[in-house]
């Protein structure tokens, strides 16, 4: 079975001329189906960089990408804008709710994304916000949600569409202890009964326990290499 | 499901929105208002010139159309008209300006300068309002407008250049806007223009079946020092004379309508394109293409263009409903085609001034989603 998601010898410079940086230096990660990774690194190590590139949105200048076996960057970029929306859920820092749609909505904006038929994501999205405990807000604006709550919100939609990988940067940096571990715990919970991979781009060792695996980088460089 | 949401989700705000389709809407207004105006000094001089029985004009060499008449002819020529194969009756036109005042002091209209047609039998009022046409010498009908201006209504009596006369009909189609017409006798017109034995034009009924371009081409050769025109062709140039002075003023108009409608749709989506930034590029990570949010954005924009528009149009009908009852002295003829063609050119307006904030759009980069 091919892995969710594989980077080999991905290099990328950020930057032009005297600002140029590498954001990733000759990066190699494999990610298998019902894994959960960690990817520690401080601020500025190329953690953002590398999900970036995993989700087909940044090109790297080196190196080949693979999501389910399939190579990224060899098509059509309209061909990678679908497979991302078919088979990969986001969870961003911030949640990036959009403020004029209903938390159910929200969560079916993805589903609709990746071209799931109506009545299909409905229920799927009423039984993820039922698993998140937000079944009582499905038809409340996201201004009405308190942070945690919002990030929950999140974790539904990067999920709604049963996506083979979900990539989360820094998903509890903006939220306290305890909102931050519920949040990690339902995303880890409910992506391992699915089936999904997930990479947890973080610097919060208080979600240790919820990883499978951990990976560390630091200067663009990935520890440990396969 | 995706294009709805979409939609939704980059809807902009509503007070926004709806100040932009209200300054649309005062534009499409601004511009029907415009066009009706227009249709109605065209078919004013269509109902005048065109009418039933007005077959074969004849003016003095250099004048072709109502509006813009100088000279004269003999008014003996006439007899010479009537000789011609085909010609059945031949009547005299004088145009002239006149003053006219309202007889009784308690009217509250101030003395109206008018386009004075004097006439016998043919050349006269092409419809009714009120009342009907003038049997006596001393009896006149009236231009509805012009006798809402003096305070007039039919059976009053009003003075030309200072002579009692009776208001017997108002008339309806002879409204000009910046004047109206007041169709007197033929012999009174010439008392006050002081030329008698003379016509501006000569109106010649032919037999039925008679070719008018046929009788014309022979009254010409019989009045060598005349224009001869069919109907149809005296009513193109009265068409064309109308044209001349009010497609400039429209086509300024309508083209400042248009750019103003179009800076407020380009604005209210540039707007949109900046308030929603963060939400475009999370859309886009999350799979959307950018035509896809453009046509949501475009969608946004076009719902705007055509609601205001849309109430443009029906504040334009109402306004003219308005003015014919209260004020008939702005005359408002509404076209269905013209009313397209506003919704038409309003909506291509908006959608290309909505191109380049929605170029931007396209630029946004999805990887902003992840900055915190």
């Amino acid at each position: 079975m091919s892995a969710a998601l594989e980077l080999r010898h991905v290099s990328k410079t950020r930057g032009r001329g005297p600002h140029a940086t590498a954001a990733l230096v000759d990066a190699w990660l494999g990610v298998e189906t019902g894994e959960v990774v960690l990817l520690h690194g401080p601020s500025g190590s190329g953690k953002t960089t590398l999900l970036g590139i995993a989700a087909g949105l940044l090109t790297p200048d080196r190196g080949e990408v693979a999501l389910g076996g399939e190579l990224l960057y060899r098509d059509d970029p309209a061909m990678d804008r679908r497979r991302r929306a078919q088979r990969i859920g986001f969870v961003f820092q911030r949640a990036n709710l959009l403020p004029g749609l209903s938390v159910r909505d929200n969560v079916l904006v993805q589903a609709a994304l990746a071209g799931l038929e109506r009545p299909a994501a409905i229920a799927e999205a009423d039984e993820l916000l039922a698993g998140l405990g937000l079944e009582r807000h499905a038809a409340r604006r996201p201004s009405e949600l308190s942070g945690g709550e919002e990030q929950r919100v999140a974790v539904a939609r990067a999920l709604v569409h049963r996506p083979a990988l979900v990539l989360a940067d820094e998903p509890t940096a903006m939220l306290d202890g305890a909102s931050g571990r519920a949040v990690a715990e339902r995303l880890s919970s409910l992506a391992r009964a699915r089936g999904t991979a997930v990479v947890i781009a973080t610097h919060d060792a208080r979600l240790d326990p919820y990883g499978t695996r951990t990976v560390r980088i630091a200067d663009g460089r990935i520890e440990p290499r396969p | 499901m995706r294009y709805v949401l979409l939609y939704r989700a980059l809807r902009g705000r509503r007070g926004r929105a709806l100040l932009a389709g209200a300054g649309v809407g005062s534009s499409a207004l601004l511009v029907i208002v415009m066009l009706a105006a227009y249709r109605s000094l065209t078919s004013c001089v269509v109902a005048y010139a065109g009418q039933a029985g007005c077959d074969v004009w004849i003016a003095p060499r250099g004048t072709d159309n109502l509006i813009r008449s100088g000279g004269f002819l003999p008014a003996e020529w006439m007899e010479r008209a009537k000789e011609a194969a085909g010609v059945d009756a031949v009547d005299p036109v004088l145009r002239t300006f006149v003053s006219v005042e309202a007889a009784h002091p308690a009217a509250p209209g101030a003395p109206l300068t008018v386009l004075a047609i004097g006439h016998r039998g043919l050349g006269g009022p092409p419809a009714f309002a009120t009342g009907g046409a003038a049997r006596e010498p001393d009896e006149i009908t009236l231009d509805r407008a012009a006798a809402f201006r003096l305070g007039v209504s039919a059976g009053d009596t009003v003075t030309l250049n200072g002579d009692a006369r009776r208001v017997v009909g108002l008339t309806r189609g002879t409204n000009l806007i910046a004047t109206q017409f007041l169709f007197a006798d033929y012999a009174d017109t010439q008392d006050a223009l002081g030329v008698p034995g003379r016509a501006s034009f000569l109106v010649a009924r032919l037999v039925p079946g008679a070719d008018a371009g046929v009788v014309a081409r022979d009254l010409a050769v019989r009045l060598p020092d005349s224009l001869v025109m069919t109907s149809a062709a005296f009513v193109a140039h009265n068409q064309r004379e109308v044209a001349a002075g009010f497609l400039p003023l429209l086509a300024l108009l309508a083209g400042l309508g248009l750019g103003v409608a179009a800076t407020l749709v380009a604005l209210l989506v540039q707007g949109l394109v900046e308030d929603r930034r963060a939400d475009i590029a999370v859309l886009l990570a999350l799979g959307a293409g950018t035509r896809a949010v453009s046509s949501a954005v475009l969608a946004g924009a076009a719902l705007v263009i055509l609601a205001g528009t849309t109430a443009g149009a029906a504040l334009s009908h109402l306004l003219g409903l308005l003015l014919d009852r209260l004020l008939p002295t702005i005359e408002l003829t509404y076209r269905p085609t013209d009313t397209a063609l506003v919704f038409a050119l309003f909506a291509a307006a908006g959608l290309v001034a909505s191109w380049l904030p929605v170029a931007r759009l396209q630029r946004i980069d999805p990887l902003e989603a992840f900055r915190p």
